[in-house]
């Protein structure tokens, strides 16, 4: 044991927003459970692709009267994968902040980044380019795996690929980016997985299914119905470049929506 | 320097806080002192902007902790040494905390060795013991060289030979000019370490003093003088009563009911005591000082909020 030796001289020039980024970068690197979720991602990823490219292989063999074959684009396994595998990206970016919250390290990045504004955009900046390139992993390997599954019946085309590939890792990133906001207003982890689970899957499937025209509607301003709107270029009852504004909107809500929580809580 | 103006806190019925006036001055250790449940952690939470004042306001150096561009710099805290995240090694953990500050690595290093967990810096933090936890938090206040430390109640955990460390740290960290701003529900744990003494009870000022001071204006600090023959303890007892704030006679050797040959002295100077006794040519046997523990001063201090607190809980 020494006494205190300190080093003067060595003062730091910046905290703010990129220090806030810089820790946080840091932080999501440094637990094991980041690497996990990436890997169970990417294996249910293989799996769901694997299945879409085999049912699209089956129907084609076995047409139904008045159908014909056809080939399908490899990236549209990843679309059709994304609807489940969202979740799992949507617990990586809750984890950043429940993950803090359970074990009370939140008061120390409150304290090494007290503006809190920063705490915020720290993680969304972060998390911003981090889920995008999941996005493009993730939608790689359904690509991949489906396209395989799919035999002759793949498109590979390369063109549609990669706008299909930034298509999904769009949709995952401001997905994501909602519920990171959200997690900063509920906390544990169990409750933000369930509330992006209603609303980027549950509520807006259901609610797509009615016969009631303004279930429909409002299933098409819900994160999860927006995104599918988006993803599979429909544009019933709103244009994709509409849906993707409402994702947009959703994103930024949240995020906003979890930095006023932030400020008017005590650590 | 910390500076808190009628700083409260209102967490529904209890005022944790409750119109808190202070300055925390450099160059010495100013103990924080009082019973568990005085507001001692949530002043110290609302220093770090942490919690939010219901009223008043909590500066350090002139502005709000949140408004200095690097905030570890100016003031380095362990509030709570398990804020943290305890599948993340040591060392990570300092890293990302340098980082939001723009520190250098290598000051993580630095003080990883400074506080003689630098053979343990890769393990994960949720399996340090107590005690290495509270010297991680250490670490962390130390990180950006700050010019205000706040520590809270940094011995728990500690072994004896760590509880001495942190003693000479504090001191040392103020004999370099720092502010040094430490809390502490034992006054045993301060009586060693701090400078100046600051005392709050129900989130009330009870006191803030010189350590010296406190022991002194104890009213259990008293002279004993003992007087062999039993008229002039009379009229020694009759003169002193003109300058003291108080003289009781009591029987020491003397078996109990028999007749007072000593007299207890509240408010005197045992130096005044002896110079009042050559004066009236009174023959002493004994004359001594009996200081009050800094303890039972703490407690004669505090008996109040702690009595309320016990009526409040029950
Ligand atoms: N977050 C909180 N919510 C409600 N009450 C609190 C909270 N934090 C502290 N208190 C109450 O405020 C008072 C002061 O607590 P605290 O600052 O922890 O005291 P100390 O650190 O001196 O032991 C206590 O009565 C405590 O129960
Ligand atoms: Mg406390």
């Amino acid at each position: 044991m020494t006494t205190a030796t300190i080093t003067v001289g060595q003062r730091s020039s910046h905290g703010g927003l990129a220090g806030a980024v810089s820790s946080e970068w840091t932080k999501v690197w440094s637990v094991r459970s980041s690497w996990l979720n990436i890997v169970a991602a990417a294996l249910l990823t293989a799996l769901l692709g694997v299945q879409f490219g085999f049912s699209t292989a089956y129907d084609n063999t076995h047409l139904r009267p008045g159908h014909v074959a056809e080939q399908a684009a490899v990236g549209s396994v990843g679309v059709s994968a994304m609807i489940i595998v969202q979740v799992v990206v949507a617990a990586f970016a809750l984890l950043q902040v429940t993950s803090e919250y359970s074990t009370g390290s939140i008061r120390s990045t409150l304290q090494w980044t007290p503006v809190r504004r920063n705490v915020v955009l720290g993680k969304a900046v972060v998390l911003g380019p981090v889920l995008f390139a999941y996005g493009l992993l993730l939608g790689a390997i359904a690509a991949v795996s489906g396209g395989l599954a799919m035999g002759e019946w793949a498109d590979w085309d390369l063109a549609t690929l990669v706008v299909d590939l930034v298509s999904i890792a769009a949709y995952l990133t401001l997905g994501g980016l909602f519920t990171l906001g959200i997690a900063f207003v509920i906390r544990s982890t169990a409750g933000t997985l369930t509330a992006a689970f209603l609303m980027l899957l549950v509520l807006p499937m259901m609610l797509g299914q009615s016969s009631l025209r303004a279930l429909v509607w409002l299933a098409a301003f819900l994160p999860g119905g927006a995104g599918q709107d988006f993803l599979s270029g429909s544009t019933d009852p709103l244009s994709p470049t509409l849906s993707f504004i409402v994702l947009i909107a959703w994103a930024v809500g949240g995020l906003a929506f979890g930095l006023k929580v932030l400020q008017r809580r005590d650590a | 320097m910390i500076t808190l103006e009628r700083l409260s806190k209102r967490y529904g019925e209890t005022r944790a806080v409750d119109a808190l006036d202070l300055t925390v001055s450099p160059g010495r250790v100013t103990g924080f002192l009082g019973p568990n449940g005085a507001g001692k952690s949530t002043t110290m939470r609302m220093i770090l902007g942490l919690d939010t004042p219901t009223e008043g306001s909590a500066l350090v150096d002139g502005r709000p902790y949140s408004a200095w561009p690097v905030p570890l710099a100016k003031v380095g805290a362990l509030l709570d040494a398990k804020a943290l995240h305890p599948r993340r090694t040591a060392r990570n953990h300092l890293i990302a905390m340098a980082r939001s500050n723009g520190i250098p690595v290598s000051r993580v290093d630095e003080v990883l060795a400074i506080v003689g967990l630098d053979t343990v810096r890769q393990k994960k933090a949720g399996q340090f013991s107590l005690g290495m936890g509270q010297r991680l938090g250490i670490a962390g206040a130390l990180l950006g060289d700050p010019e205000v430390l706040m520590f809270d109640e940094p011995v728990n955990g500690l072994d004896p030979d760590g509880v001495r460390w942190v003693r000479q740290l504090m001191r040392s960290l103020a004999a370099e000019g720092r502010t040094v701003f430490v809390s502490s529900h034992l006054m045993s744990e301060m009586q060693l370490t701090a400078d100046q003494l600051v005392v709050i009870g129900r989130g009330k000022l009870i006191a803030d003093a010189p350590i010296a001071e406190v022991i002194a204006g104890s009213s259990r600090t008293t002279v004993r003088v003992r007087v062999p023959v039993r008229a002039d303890l009379a009229v020694l007892r009759e003169r002193l009563a003109e300058e003291a704030e108080q003289v009781e006679s009591v029987s020491a050797l003397a078996p109990p009911g028999q007749a007072a040959d000593q007299l207890i002295v509240t408010g005197l100077s045992a130096e005044r005591v002896g110079d009042l006794a050559h004066e009236l040519g009174v023959r002493l046997h004994e004359l001594y000082t009996e200081r009050a523990s800094l303890e039972e001063a703490y407690m004669e201090l505090t008996a109040d909020s702690v009595q309320y607190g016990v009526a409040a809980a029950s």
